[in-house]
């Protein structure tokens, strides 16, 4: 038998192929590397098919682009400056306390960030804690350190306002903290060596 | 230049002026590009190993990466597959967030060979959503139909609604596939 056409190749996948096209395949790699690349991409486009965006994932976007798309100037958002940096700043981050602690402010929010011990050299660890100066307002979100050039670093913002970007390479970035409809940027993130011995 | 080569060709531009768009501050523009492309980053998410929250968290990250980098990318016209780079980095970056190492190196959908194997690839993912993409609407509508959704729809039911005969469903599903087949081919070697 010659090779199995698409014909036989579907007829096969959907289980009515005769038995001249199975006894082929079984002797046949070429073949069965036929069959596998179309179940493989049926399979991916069921998927594909399967996933949406709603329109609060859009929504969501949508703000983002505002805030922090090209020429948003009227969009609010708060640009955060340095405040602090020292090692005797205040230990705020739960479960760190050494390592220079550079504090960042912003609106009704500071961010606190500090290099730990946790990188493989020449990474570092960089841990966060987000806080607000009012009693009311949540803490969650995604934190974000993008270099000029680069891969963007990314963590999710726990409802304690913490996280950790493990494996940060030392340099200049740009800090982003994205929570709901709330922006906070930091243009001159400075991250060092982990200090610590 | 062939008539399938010039569709995805216009596929692409069209991805070129969103891109251009988005640059220069249109909002409608941005959210074109997540209606069109959002599935795909979740698909990219799914396949990696994420589940349907972090696929969620995935596409939110991909889209301020993206946001952030968009100046950067070179040939717009690969939007597709730029974006599905970046979700599939994204999504190898969230499991190993959220996840406990020891656990990560038992995930089969992590640490399994198939996800290296060339149709998983998220270059391929983009490809093969843009090739379905640009298959005529019949095409799309009678794979979907046949193939794609669980359960499948009889040919019977589909010859009815296309008003067509149901021994020409077959064959004509054949072409289609024949089609997409091209599609991806002619995207391969665009991109190659």
């Amino acid at each position: 038998m010659d090779h199995l056409t698409e014909a036989h190749i579907i007829d096969l996948i959907e289980g009515e192929a005769s038995s001249e096209a199975e006894t082929h395949l079984g002797a046949c790699s070429k073949c069965r590397s036929a069959k596998r690349l179309w179940v493989d991409r049926i399979e991916a486009l069921r998927e594909m098919s399967r996933e949406s965006v709603d329109e609060s994932e859009l929504h969501r976007l949508r703000v983002l682009y505002r805030q922090l798309g090209p020429g948003q100037d009227r969009a609010p958002r708060w640009i955060a400056k340095l405040v602090r940096s020292s090692a005797g700043a205040p230990a705020a981050a739960r479960g760190v306390a050494s390592g220079e602690i550079a504090e960042y402010s912003g609106g009704p929010y500071t961010i606190m960030l500090r290099v730990g011990a946790r990188g493989s050299r020449p990474t570092v660890s960089v841990i966060g804690q987000i806080a607000s100066t009012e009693q009311d307002r949540d803490i969650g979100g995604t934190f974000a350190l993008t270099p000029p050039n680069g891969r963007v670093r990314l963590s999710d913002v726990d409802q304690f306002g913490e996280f950790n970007l493990p494996e940060v390479e030392p340099g200049s970035y740009r800090g982003t903290w994205w929570f709901g409809d709330q922006i906070m940027v930091v243009h001159d993130v400075e991250i060092g060596t982990d200090d610590e011995p | 230049m062939s008539r399938h080569e010039r569709n995805w060709t216009a596929d692409r531009e069209k991805d070129q002026e969103l891109v251009k768009a988005c640059r220069k501050g249109d909002e409608e523009a941005w959210v074109t590009v997540w209606r069109r492309y959002g599935p795909l980053v979740k698909s990219v998410a799914r396949r990696t190993g994420c589940d349907s929250e972090e696929a969620r968290d995935v596409l939110q990250r991909v889209a301020l990466v993206a946001l952030q980098k968009l100046d950067g990318l070179r040939d717009p016209k690969k939007l597709a597959s730029w974006l599905a780079g970046i979700a599939r980095f994204q999504s190898l970056e969230m499991i190993r967030q959220r996840r406990p190492a020891a656990l990560l190196q038992e995930d089969s959908a992590v640490s399994n060979p198939r996800y290296d194997d060339e149709m998983v690839r998220a270059e391929d993912l983009a490809r093969l959503r843009q090739a379905f993409a640009r298959l005529e609407e019949r095409c799309q509508r009678l794979l979907h139909r046949l193939m794609l959704k669980e359960p499948p729809d009889s040919y019977r039911d589909v010859a009815r609604d296309e008003n067509l005969s149901a021994t020409s469903i077959g064959p004509i599903r054949l072409r289609c596939m024949k089609r997409l087949e091209k599609l991806i081919v002619s995207l391969s070697r665009s991109d190659s």
